[in-house]
């Protein structure tokens, strides 16, 4: 195996970066209303070179205040979901983990839903409650699923499941007895949906809670590598596996509640990415994380473009875009590393 | 297993002391010995920053360039924040009202655009003669025709902002019955004045037309339009007038089975025309047990729909299904087919209503040419007319009491 070097890492990252920017790009190119790269280009540069007065009204609104703020948000719920998942994978020691596995997301949905419920008129009430939920639900299955007062991968995950489903049960109930007519959009939310536009202090504190909670994961990023050799083995090794554990599961469960209260449970992207990256750029933690997460934004901008662009202005939820596009995908980059 | 690994470096004793040196709440974390201890968050935070500091030394540069990717992203967002905001419409008055929600929208005056965010609240402006001032609907908006000749923003429930925006609207007409707080939320931060109707009965329907039309400058035309809604609405009371009402299944959906619960218009307009609908349930559209039904043997199923041949096809189906085939309804083939306009809470309502009426109460309307007169209105609002679409009705004995 080749030695992981700052250079490797730099470049893998920079190869990803432009391939980001370059979809951002794009993305800000396409839309419901078109914009020709001319246009761009120019409004751009009287953005940055502080000409605001410049811009077209219209470049303004559709630009700056939807369309710009949208592919943001997609960028950090991509990186948010990705270095849960690659975390959760490592943490359970499964391949098959994402970051909805442990519930976090049923718990956000249901606190939405009891958000949606009590004051449909509140404009930030939804992704406030529907973090709460996910706080909730990460306490309840930190409880559940330690053994001997430490955190058991194995309890941790059956906990994870028999919560999420418990939670998913108590949502249909919920939605078919009662009466509110505005929980009709709750299915949208439910499939992962990036339309709703948010204050961009909301943004700001999304940006600040990615970086904070990426940042505690790829601390233990070294741990993680000789963890997944095994956890006594680790352990001999002078891992602190009880804290590197507790650190990962908090880290990564807070990024999957961010993503899910202001997006919805946007599928695929948190199990897809950090399996492509491995095969992509092998699987050393300390370079797998910040691949992840740009491998996990370059995945949600795109599909995102495509939702908005495919049957436009009719948009598709992106959680239906990810898992039409992602699994073709990842089955063929399976068989071509198998073949 | 030991009781605590013992951490490989000394950074690791400098995170220890750090413990004892700050006392604060934080996480609780339980040692392998069972005991609970405080660990800080500081704690965590501290060793992040040793880590960053004195880790191993190639991937410190990788973090520091995460850490300037953060500042550098955080200076952006408080940039766009500082952005000034536009006036969208740039109109100077603006008049404040309640909308049927209980919001408070700031509607400018006079309202030149109006964009339509559901297929009753696109008829109702039609049927207000404001039809030329909508400048975008609904991909479902196909009443009256020129609603599809519109610029299209999405669906209802996922309309595109973006397309709404570059419409530029005075006003967003939303209606809480199919339309996301979401999205009402979103216009609203763009600066986009909407305005959200929510009728729940007949009467609701008739009033919240005549007010949209006071707020669109309409209002002679909403007084008109609803006083005529209001005769036909009588003139049909006034003919069913002392006949029993028939029991009838709303079938607002065949797979599953969904029908109207008590508090909607819908439930309204099946009472307004002479019929009870056997189910009553609390929900809006409650998901119906066959067996209920089955039980409850409604007299007729009544179908809205302008798809025939999809109607018929399914009808044809029922005979084939075990449970529907023990409904009277079925095997006497008593269905009522009627178009969409019962289905939406706009003034076409009360032409469905009319149909139902009719279909089920033949002879209170026999030979009726002053009735069928009525459908001028129809005629005289919309260019090109298509009178709502002839009812079918299925009924073999006439259905008459």
């Amino acid at each position: 195996m080749k030695r992981l070097t700052l250079r490797r890492v730099l470049w893998s990252c920079a190869l990803l970066a432009a391939v980001l920017l370059g979809i951002v790009l794009l993305a800000l190119r396409l839309g419901a209303v078109p914009f020709s790269f001319g246009d761009l280009g120019q409004n751009l540069w009287f953005l940055v070179s502080g000409q605001s007065e410049k811009v077209s009204t219209d470049f303004r609104v559709i630009m700056v205040d939807i369309r710009l703020p949208r592919i943001l948000l997609g960028i950090v719920v991509g990186a948010a979901l990705s270095v849960a998942g690659a975390g959760f994978q490592a943490l359970l020691r499964n391949p098959l983990a994402d970051p909805y596995v442990l519930g976090v997301s049923s718990g956000a949905a249901l606190g939405a839903i009891l958000a949606l419920l009590a004051a449909p008129a509140l404009p930030l009430m939804t992704p406030a409650a529907a973090f709460l939920g996910a706080v909730a639900t990460i306490a309840a299955v930190y409880f559940l699923g330690r053994r001997q007062g430490q955190l058991d991968s194995s309890t941790l995950l059956l906990a994870g499941i028999v919560t999420a489903s418990f939670l998913t049960a108590m949502i249909m109930f919920l939605m078919t007895t009662l009466t509110s007519r505005d929980l009709r959009g709750i299915s949208f939310w439910l499939m992962g949906d990036l339309s709703a536009s948010l204050p961009r202090g909301l943004l700001w504190i999304m940006i600040t809670g990615f970086f904070a909670a990426a940042g505690a994961i790829l601390t233990t990023a070294s741990d993680l590598n000789v963890l997944l050799a095994g956890e006594r083995e680790a352990m001999h090794l002078g891992v602190n596996v009880t804290r590197v554990k507790l650190v990962v599961y908090i880290s990564a469960s807070v990024l999957t509640g961010l993503a899910v209260s202001v997006s919805g449970a946007i599928g695929y992207v948190g199990l897809l990415v950090p399996h492509v990256m491995r095969m992509f750029f092998g699987s050393d933690y300390r370079l797998l994380i910040p691949t992840s997460a740009l491998g996990g934004a370059i995945a949600i901008v795109l599909a995102d473009t495509l939702a908005r662009t495919l049957i436009a202005p009719t948009q598709l939820p992106v959680g239906a875009m990810t898992a039409m596009a992602g699994a073709p995908v990842f089955i063929y980059l399976l068989r071509r590393r198998l073949a | 297993m030991p009781a605590q690994a013992a951490y490989p470096s000394p950074l690791a004793d400098m995170t220890l002391q750090r413990h004892s040196l700050f006392h604060g709440a934080a996480i609780f974390i339980k040692d392998t010995s069972g005991r609970i201890h405080l660990a800080l968050t500081r704690a965590f935070l501290v060793r992040w920053m040793v880590a960053l500091a004195i880790g191993d030394l190639p991937f410190a540069g990788l973090r520091v360039g995460l850490l300037m990717i953060a500042s550098l992203a955080l200076c952006g967002a408080a940039k766009l924040q500082a952005m000034p905001r536009d006036d969208l419409t740039g109109s100077a008055s603006r008049i404040e009202v309640k909308d049927e929600t209980g919001r408070t929208v700031q509607i400018p005056q006079p309202v030149r655009r109006i964009v339509s965010l559901a297929p009753s609240v696109t008829e109702t402006l039609f049927a207000l003669g404001v039809g030329d001032r909508l400048v975008g609907d609904t991909d479902f908006c196909d009443y009256p025709p020129e609603a599809k000749r519109k610029a299209h923003i999405g669906g209802p429930v996922n309309p595109n902002i973006e397309a709404i925006a570059a419409l530029h609207p005075d006003l967003v007409v939303a209606t809480r019955e199919i339309n996301r707080p979401d999205s009402v939320h979103s216009l609203e931060r763009l600066g986009i004045a909407v305005y959200a109707t929510d009728p729940q009965t007949v009467e609701q329907v008739l009033t919240s037309t005549e007010l949209l039309g006071e707020l669109l400058g309409a209002g002679d035309a909403g007084r008109l339009l609803v006083a005529s809604l209001r005769q036909r609405l009588g003139e049909v009371g006034r003919r069913l007038a002392g006949l029993p009402a028939k029991n009838v299944l709303m079938v607002v959906w065949l797979d599953p089975v969904i029908s109207v619960g008590r508090n909607t218009f819908l439930d309204d307009a099946l009472r307004r025309a002479g019929a009870r609908s056997v189910i009553d349930s609390p929900q809006s559209w409650p998901t119906i047990d066959l067996e209920q039904v089955v039980h409850l043997q409604p007299e007729y199923l009544i179908i809205s729909n302008d798809n025939l041949k999809q109607v018929q096809r399914e009808l044809a189906e029922l005979h084939e299904r075990p449970g529907w085939r023990r409904l009277g309804a079925v095997r006497n083939r008593r269905f009522i087919v009627l178009s969409e306009a019962i289905s939406h809470p706009s003034p076409r309502l009360v032409d469905g209503i009319e149909q139902l009426a009719r279909a089920l109460y033949p002879s209170a309307f026999a030979a009726d040419a002053a009735f069928v007169g009525d459908h001028r209105w129809n005629r005289r609002k919309f260019a090109i007319a298509r009178i709502s679409q002839p009812c079918f009705s299925f009924t073999q004995t006439g259905g008459c009491p």
